[in-house]
């Protein structure tokens, strides 16, 4: 999935700009999530920042409304020119998800020149809630709240909605 | 662009509960882009309506 993402990314970081996916997934019979679907919005990017274009959340819902026992799990973004981390703006979009969902992960791919292709996939400690929950700056404060949207989540009681920042 | 007050490892660990298995081979994977660059035949088409949508409203 994350050779995939490199690929897709490609043109985009060629032009330094971030490129964004999300990842949906269904729960094995032995308990453990399968990460099999790959999700790219419309979307805008710069150096430092991406979300989804107005619209392609309607998209979204329809697409994943079509798709069974699949969750919304984690989301993946790359990092043209800096290392693998969480920005504190990607800590924002991490946090109204995992508030949601305790298991919601992000990938962070580098394509710094040293790091080219190297990933992490990170989430929030406890401190990290608590910190973001307090944070006066909120997202949609941001110059990159243009990504807000929603996007379906099915899950065993039926398709829910989350907010998409 | 802000920051906040804890260091970035006190905010963020590595998710020890995911693992991705890209070497792994034969798992279907499916994909949905819907960019417009990943469609370039639906991206004319919405120019070609758009542009006749102009001519109309001329």
């Amino acid at each position: 999935m994350i050779a995939h993402v490199k690929m897709l990314a490609k043109r985009n970081t060629d032009d330094n700009k971030e490129t964004l996916g999300f990842i949906f997934g269904k729960k094995r019979k032995d308990g453990k999530w399968q990460c099999d679907t790959l999700c790219i919005p419309r979307q805008w990017g710069s150096n430092d920042s991406c979300g989804i274009e107005d619209g392609s959340e309607a998209e979204l819902v329809n697409k994943m409304s079509k798709m069974n026992e699949h969750t919304l799990i984690g989301w993946i973004h790359t990092h043209p020119q800096y290392d693998a981390f969480f920005s504190s703006t990607d800590q924002h979009f991490q946090f109204r998800y995992q508030q949601e969902n305790a298991l919601f992960f992000g990938v962070v791919v580098s394509f710094r020149l040293e790091k080219q292709g190297t990933h992490k996939i990170l989430h929030l400690t406890d401190n990290g809630m608590s910190c973001v929950n307090e944070c006066m700056y909120k997202y949609d404060d941001e110059d990159t709240s243009a990504g807000a949207g929603r996007v379906a989540n099915n899950n065993e009681s039926g398709i829910q909605s989350q907010r998409i920042l | 662009m802000h920051e906040h007050p804890l260091p970035r490892d006190e905010i963020c660990e590595e998710a020890s509960h995911v693992f991705i298995d890209d070497k792994k081979r034969g798992d279907r994977m499916h994909c949905i882009d819907m960019r417009p660059s990943a469609n370039p035949i639906q991206q004319l088409k919405t120019k070609a309506k758009q542009a006749f949508l102009e001519t109309l409203e001329m």
